[in-house]
């Protein structure tokens, strides 16, 4: 009889995660190989996530925080590492200057620093670390939806609403993390760590995973219609 | 149409799908959260009314445990005291009666010693422990010692408060109870706190304390914590009959007082402990409505926004196509309904292109028709300003022409085809018309040589005619001679016969003449061979004229033919000019271009009238040389009658001097013999009557020659007479020719085409 505990739900992520890595590594089949370099962005999130939940679920890296709070330091590494590569992928997909893909990068990356160590400190520290990251994320998405829009209308509209729609799938996938993140015990503990981390495995696969499935599929219509310009830094002039 | 709608949602949610969707979902979130809620409270109330019944039910059956087993302890101490040996005051037999009875466990649990007290000393005078004896509860500061209790009777028993002494190592309460039959004895229950406390406490995080009427801890699962103060107040309001709850702090507790005695029994848990259950579904609660979120979300990311994206820029390609550009794309790899959608839209925009392309194409073939239209109109122009240029031009032309320069040509390089045609014929017609007047000119040259030469011919005819006159005059007067000295001969013959004598030299004499007559007869044989050759001479002369006239003829011919295809030609251009000026008609303001036509027009008749004029000369010279010819023939005819009586002559003559011969041989026989001389001179007298006859003969016939030769002399002259005439007419028509200018080619040309006759000539 499997326990369902924290464990199981990490072990479950850890086999999605490998599965989603599998089934997005075959993508590379199906794509030209001058995208290969930018989709290996999305594969490259699902392997992280794979190996951050297979050490999760071997019980490495469990840290226990000024709350009493356990507090899992490979996701937050996973999360520090992959949620900048997809708003670098979708900023190369918008065709976004390097500037605003470094800005945007290094802000999801402070959210994420900012969130763990919110989630290591208790009141009042847990909540200016907290508005603190919520403002960087709120920078992200000002620059994905705001700036980096500017540059996808310049494109053809197949590649924009592509951009828009991973932006859009990221944007409402992201913000429901602060919300687990406040209800978990990282925040108030309105949720137990079970539950938080069920939630947040599967908020992950869905969001690593499908981001990645989404993105294959875009390119792969990308490709099928033949968009001249890729979604590199040359040609904006559409 | 901007048609105000009043709906029920603000029109930047009713414009947008995304919003609709995104209400829609946020609603469906709302939802699940109240709802979550509901179950969360409804849940939560009633594990929260669990937890309270269970905690005070709880407390209730343990104060209710502990007033029985306070009960059985007050019993056990009541029935105790009655045991006799305690009325003896035995102290010995006291003490192994209280060690016995704990030893043995007579003693209700957690009365871990029985002393049997001095109350008037205050000293444990026995004990179930030995330590206990001779001890001084009141100095050891035991509570019932200090304040020791007034019995009402040997029933009476008494709970101290809860205490601690020195000597013993866990709180105390003792239990009193006076010793039937003994006075200021009492027997002392001890009970120990920590072990009541321990067996009535902990099932699970479940912890039950006991607190007495001062407000201390008489039981407390925390062994430590016994005796010490309860700092709360609220158990005031707790009544044996009813239990109560409370949470205070992190601690939910059921409250029960002791009926019996003035303790108050609390069931008290952690609160997270007593609620984990409602604490488990609370966050299952929201971690199902996050995981809700997340796919409503996704929901909404996904197919919401593919949607939108699709449909809004589909929705861009539909404006794109009203804007007009039908090149839009329209394929999408959808395959659902919207994949539908783009493919009727692509349809559409394919059918449109199509009708829009048809009507471009009219539109196109209208305008189109509309420029050539102005562009002929222009072209018209154009032409017309060109046409009355070039009818200028080739006015000039046709004028330098009319004054007889041939050598004019027009330019037809023109953009009117009709034009250039009308030049080029023009041309064409000049060319004709030069090769032609050169062709004439030639002509009348070559007639003018051929009549020269006609006339030269005949001239040297009229001479040898005058020859052949002459010489038949002198055979004529040769004759009369040759007849006259018959006569003599015949005279002298007639003296012959007279005299032999006169005879012989007579006969001499007519040797002498014969032989002259002969030498005569001779030369008008020679000169009648002359005036043959010279006849034949005339009639081969006569021959090559007819000849030539005949070729002037077959070149008239030629001519007439040359003529009739100018004619020809004339009547075409003719039917070009009223071709060009009916072209002139159509073509608004091609007066020029009509004059130009009248202008051709009128060259035409007037050259179709100079090549008719030409054309009856070429009859008249025709007829002229016919006659030419005729008398020509004529002239041949007599001419041969003119040699055959000529050679008729030199055979008489031939005759003659034959017979003038044998005439010699006569004589010169008559010389030899005179004997036959009468005889013979009767021979010789019908000989020269004979010859007398052939010399009247020859000289009638040489008349008739004579008179030949001078009707052929006549007509000698008279072809002389008409060769001059055809001179004169070939020089006329060369000086009617001679007013055309023509190049030096064409005249090369007419040259050539006339040679065939100057070789015949």
């Amino acid at each position: 009889m499997i326990e369902i505990d924290i464990t199981l739900w990490f072990t479950l992520g850890t086999i999605a995660m490998a599965l989603g890595s599998g089934g997005l590594a075959y993508g590379f089949v199906t794509l030209s190989s001058d995208r290969h370099r930018e989709y290996a962005d999305v594969v490259v999130v699902t392997l992280i996530a794979t190996v951050a939940y297979g050490l999760m679920a071997l019980g490495i890296g469990e840290i226990t925080t000024a709350t009493g709070a356990a507090v899992f330091v490979p996701r937050y590494v996973d999360w520090l590492l992959t949620t900048p590569l997809h708003v670098v992928f979708i900023a190369l997909i918008a065709g976004a200057g390097r500037r605003l893909i470094a800005k945007a990068a290094s802000l999801q990356a402070a959210t994420i620093v900012l969130g763990f160590l919110g989630a290591l400190f208790g009141t009042p520290l847990k909540e200016l670390f907290f508005l603190a990251g919520s403002l960087a994320f709120v920078g992200v998405v000002y620059l994905l939806v705001v700036e980096a829009e500017n540059d996808a209308q310049d494109r053809d509209d197949v590649t924009a609403g592509l951009y828009r729609k991973l932006r859009n799938f990221v944007i409402v996938l992201w913000l429901v993390y602060p919300v687990i993140w406040l209800l978990a015990p990282t925040g108030y503990g309105f949720m137990d760590n079970e539950t938080a981390s069920l939630v947040i495995t599967y908020i992950d696969v869905v969001a690593k995973v499908g981001f990645g499935l989404m993105a294959l599929n875009g390119l792969q219509t990308l490709e099928s219609f033949d968009v001249a310009d890729r979604t590199g830094y040359a040609s904006t002039d559409d | 149409m901007p048609e105000k709608r009043s709906g029920l949602l603000p029109s930047i949610v009713r414009e947008r799908y995304t919003a609709r969707l995104g209400i829609a979902l946020a609603f469906a979130v709302v939802v699940m959260i109240a709802f979550g809620g509901v179950i969360s409270a409804q849940t939560s109330g009633e594990l929260r009314t669990d937890v309270e019944a269970d905690l005070t039910t709880q407390s209730s059956a343990q104060a209710a445990q502990l007033e029985t087993w306070l009960s059985a302890v007050e019993g056990d101490v009541r029935t105790t005291t009655k045991l006799p040996v305690f009325a003896s005051g035995d102290v010995d037999q006291i003490d192994r009666q209280l060690d016995g009875m704990v030893a043995n466990g007579d003693v209700p649990r957690d009365v871990v010693a029985v002393h049997y007290l001095d109350t008037a000393d205050m000293e444990f005078l026995g004990s179930s422990s030995d330590v206990m004896e001779g001890v001084n509860p009141a100095e050891q500061g035991a509570a019932f010692a200090t304040d020791p209790p007034a019995f009402d009777g040997p029933d009476d028993v008494y709970i101290s408060q809860p205490f601690s002494v020195p000597i013993v190592d866990h709180p105390i309460v003792a239990v009193l109870s006076p010793i039937a039959g003994a006075e200021d004895r009492a027997l002392v229950y001890m009970i120990d706190l920590e072990s009541r406390a321990a067996s009535l406490s902990t099932n699970g995080e479940t912890s039950t304390v006991v607190i007495d009427g001062s407000g201390q801890y008489v039981a407390h699962p925390n062994a430590s914590k016994i005796l010490d103060a309860h700092n709360d107040t609220v158990i005031d309001s707790v009544t044996a009959a009813n239990a109560s709850f409370q949470r205070q702090g992190d601690t939910v507790m059921g409250m029960a007082k002791m009926g019996s005695h003035d303790w108050t029994v609390l069931t008290q848990m952690p609160a997270s402990q007593a609620y984990a259950l409602s604490a488990q579904i609370n966050a299952d609660l929201l971690g199902l409505v996050l995981l809700a979120v997340i796919n409503l979300g996704l929901i909404g990311v996904t197919i919401g926004s593919n949607t939108a994206l699709s449909l809004r820029r589909l929705a861009n390609r539909a404006s794109e196509m009203g804007a007009g550009d039908l090149e839009v794309d329209l394929t999408t790899q959808r395959e659902d309904e919207i994949g539908t959608l783009y493919r009727a839209f692509a349809e559409m925009r394919d059918s449109l292109r199509a009708k829009i392309g048809e009507a471009k194409t009219a539109q196109d073939e209208a305008e189109t028709a509309r420029k050539e239209a102005e562009r002929e109109r222009a072209e018209m122009a154009d032409l017309s300003t060109h046409l009355e240029a070039k009818a200028t031009e080739y006015s000039a032309v046709l004028d330098r022409v009319a004054d007889g320069d041939l050598t004019q040509r027009v330019d037809p390089d023109s953009d009117n085809d009709a034009m250039a045609t009308v030049g080029e014929e023009l041309n064409v017609a000049l060319d004709a018309l030069e090769t032609t007047v050169a062709d004439v000119e030639a002509f009348a040259r070559e007639v003018s040589r051929s009549s020269d030469s006609v006339r030269q011919n005949a001239d040297r005819v009229g001479e040898a005619s005058r020859q052949v006159s002459q010489s038949i005059d002198e055979i004529f007067d040769g004759a009369s001679e040759q007849s006259d000295r018959l006569q003599d001969i015949a005279a002298e013959m007639e003296t012959l016969s007279a005299s032999a004598e006169e005879v012989a030299s007579s006969a001499q004499e007519v040797a002498q003449t014969s032989q002259q007559a002969a030498e005569v007869g001779e030369t008008g044989r020679r000169a009648a061979e002359g005036a043959i050759e010279e006849m034949h001479a005339i009639e081969e002369e006569t021959e090559r004229t007819r000849q030539a006239i005949n070729d002037l003829d077959s070149d008239l011919d030629e001519i007439g033919e040359i003529v009739d295809l100018i004619t020809e030609i004339v009547e075409q251009t003719n039917m070009l000019a009223i071709n060009a000026s009916i072209e002139a008609a159509h073509s608004n303001g091609g007066e020029g271009f009509a004059v130009v036509a009248d202008e051709v027009k009128n060259l035409a008749e007037e050259t179709k009238e100079a090549a008719g004029d030409i054309e009856a000369r070429i009859e008249q010279i025709q007829d002229q040389a016919g006659e030419t010819v005729e008398t020509m023939e004529a002239t041949s005819e007599r001419m041969a009658a003119g040699v055959e009586t000529v050679t008729e002559t030199v055979d008489s003559l031939e005759t003659i001097v034959e017979r003038a011969e044998e005439a010699d041989r006569g004589i010169q026989e008559i010389d030899a013999a005179t004997e036959d001389q009468a005889e013979t001179a009767q021979q010789v007298m019908a000989m020269v009557d004979d010859l007398t006859a052939i010399s009247q003969q020859t000289v009638t016939e040489a008349d008739t020659v004579a008179n030949a030769a001078d009707e052929q002399t006549d007509s000698i002259a008279e072809v002389t007479a008409s060769a001059g005439d055809l001179l004169d007419r070939a020089d006329e028509l060369q000086s009617l020719l001679d007013r055309f200018e023509v190049d030096q080619s064409a005249r090369d040309a007419g040259a050539v085409a006339t040679a065939p006759t100057e070789d015949t000539a």
